[in-house]
């Protein structure tokens, strides 16, 4: 069992209290700390979410031969900023018959719940928010919480559309959830740890160290559980083939129908930050988390040019699961509800389960 | 058995037809756009292009032939003076009107008027979309590529 590293905050409240003079940080420098990572946090899901919905459309325009957005800046890369400002300007409509208290409280827990997943991200070696022990269940059950201000928001709008998407995410996360943890139990198993930092960390070295092929016969069961794991992970983040919810050719916009103005883009927004902090999970778990994949970190001390080059690889790795994400939104059909249900739970889930129990055979064998 | 083989057929084809999938799409995204950016690039058109009127000021003799056959009458002339020394003072095409049917180009005696390749004529008010194009003091100028079409077109009636 490895030793969990202290908060991101902490090492900022040490190097405040070096500021000042002080050896131990006092409790104000550990408030000011977290305050700083948070909003650290904050911005790099904006960061994100800016980043993100300008390459979807970027990328969607270039598979369908048109060129995406290219008026506002240089190619286009201040049109999500133009869009984000336009969204705060816009009037913030209630409809007459919505649960008003219901209606605007829900965007809260859509945002919060995918802010709240990056806590446990390890972004490179001692920079993680928070190295909690329980990182994989802490991740998944904070990433399951946005179910509930969908709901929530599908039910106070009073709208029928409404409705019929939130009730369709109810029916894909009871599906979905299953194969998703019990997926992301494999790697937990081999590494021996629920802290995400500690798989991450427990996968350095050169690549057949990573969880995906380590040590070469692992990939057996670690490829197909990597897959179920990415394939729910899509389906957690509501996006096509499984973007049932929102289903912007049968329901209209589904469980936001009725949302304008920031609130939609508090929608909108967490949608690109449970992309990407799906694609640093499983990064983590599956594909070396920070490390890069010639073992040069092994030796490496801790200081700057270590967390730049974890960073580094921790972004690449991530950038390429975010995009295959964004093609795949582009290439794949919507599936149909009974279809979904049929692909969690016949195939999905004993896919799942048996990797599960191999993993624990191998484990026990070897 | 046959069950078990029939599943792991169809998780394999989900796999491999998604995989098919992305390897069409996939390429699209290194591929140039089609898209023209339209303002700032115009398109390419044939010489046939039947847009804008291109007209002759001094060639006209305000014979009202392309006024008569036009099938809307949208063509407006008046002319003074007579027979050949007649000159042209007004001659106003009624673009809310006109369907670029050419008719107009066929019977002109002296070839004064041609369809040209402009296809973009906008404005605030009906008004403008009316172009007098015997106003000598600023007249319609044509680009080198708006002349083009009026020689092939001569050149053919030859």
């Amino acid at each position: 069992m490895m030793a969990s590293v202290d908060p991101l905050s902490s090492h900022i409240a040490v190097w405040l209290a070096g500021l000042f003079g002080l050896d131990a940080p006092s409790w104000p420098f550990h408030v000011v700390a977290m305050l700083v990572v948070a909003t650290l946090v904050v911005l790099l899901v904006a960061l994100v979410a800016l980043i993100g919905i300008y390459l979807e459309r970027k990328i969607a325009g270039r598979m369908q031969n048109r060129r995406g957005p290219n008026r506002v800046g240089p190619h286009g890369v201040l049109q999500t900023l133009a869009d984000g400002v336009k969204l705060l300007a816009k009037e913030d409509i209630v409809r007459a018959g919505a649960d008003v208290a219901l209606f605007r409280f829900a965007p809260y827990i859509v945002f919060v719940a995918a802010f709240a997943g990056y806590v446990v991200l390890p972004f490179a070696p001692n920079t993680v928010p928070a190295d909690l022990n329980v990182g994989v269940f802490f991740f998944l059950a904070v990433i399951g919480l946005e179910t509930i201000g969908i709901v929530m928001a599908g039910w106070a709008s009073n709208n029928k559309w409404s409705l019929i998407g939130s009730m369709r995410e109810v029916a894909q996360v009871v599906s979905y959830e299953l194969p998703l943890g019990i997926a992301a139990m494999c790697p937990v198993l081999v590494a021996g740890t629920l802290s995400v930092r500690g798989i991450a960390d427990s996968q350095q070295g050169w690549f057949w160290n990573w969880m995906i092929i380590k040590d070469g016969y692992w990939a057996i069961v670690m490829v197909p559980c990597f897959l179920v794991f990415y394939i729910a992970g899509l389906a957690a983040a509501k996006r096509a083939p499984f973007d049932l919810p929102e289903a912007e050719s049968e329901l209209v916009a589904g469980f936001h129908t009725e949302y304008s103005g920031i609130r939609f883009g508090m929608f909108f927004l967490p949608e690109y930050a449970v992309m990407f902090s799906l694609s640093a999970f499983a990064t983590a778990l599956f594909l070396g988390g920070y490390h890069d994949p010639f073992g040069l970190s092994v030796g490496m001390e801790f200081g700057v040019g270590a967390v730049v080059w974890g960073l580094l690889w921790f972004f690449a790795k991530t950038g390429v699961l975010f995009f295959s994400m964004i093609a795949l939104r582009w290439t794949l059909p919507r599936l149909r509800i009974d279809q979904v249900m049929y692909l969690c739970y016949k195939t999905l889930l004993p896919i799942a389960m048996g990797c599960l129990v191999l993993t624990a055979l191998l484990r026990l064998l070897g | 058995m046959m069950a078990l083989k029939g599943w792991a057929h169809r998780v394999w084809m989900g796999l491999k037809t998604t995989f098919i999938g992305l390897s069409i799409t996939v390429p699209y995204i290194f591929r140039r756009p089609y898209t023209l950016q339209y303002p700032e690039e115009v398109p390419e058109l044939p010489p046939s292009e039947r847009g804008l009127h291109n007209f002759e000021i001094d060639k006209c003799i305000a014979c009202d032939q392309c006024s008569k056959i036009c099938p809307v009458d949208c063509i407006t002339i008046e002319g003074e003076g007579k027979g050949k020394l007649a000159r042209i003072r007004t001659f106003e095409i009624d673009y809310t009107k006109c369907l670029f049917c050419a008719l107009c180009c066929e019977p002109c005696p002296t070839e004064c008027i041609h369809m040209g390749p402009t296809f973009d004529l906008v404005g605030y008010t009906r008004d403008e979309v009316i172009i007098n194009y015997a106003d000598r003091e600023n007249p319609r100028t044509f680009s080198e590529g708006e002349k083009l079409p009026y020689e092939i077109a001569s050149f053919a009636r030859k």
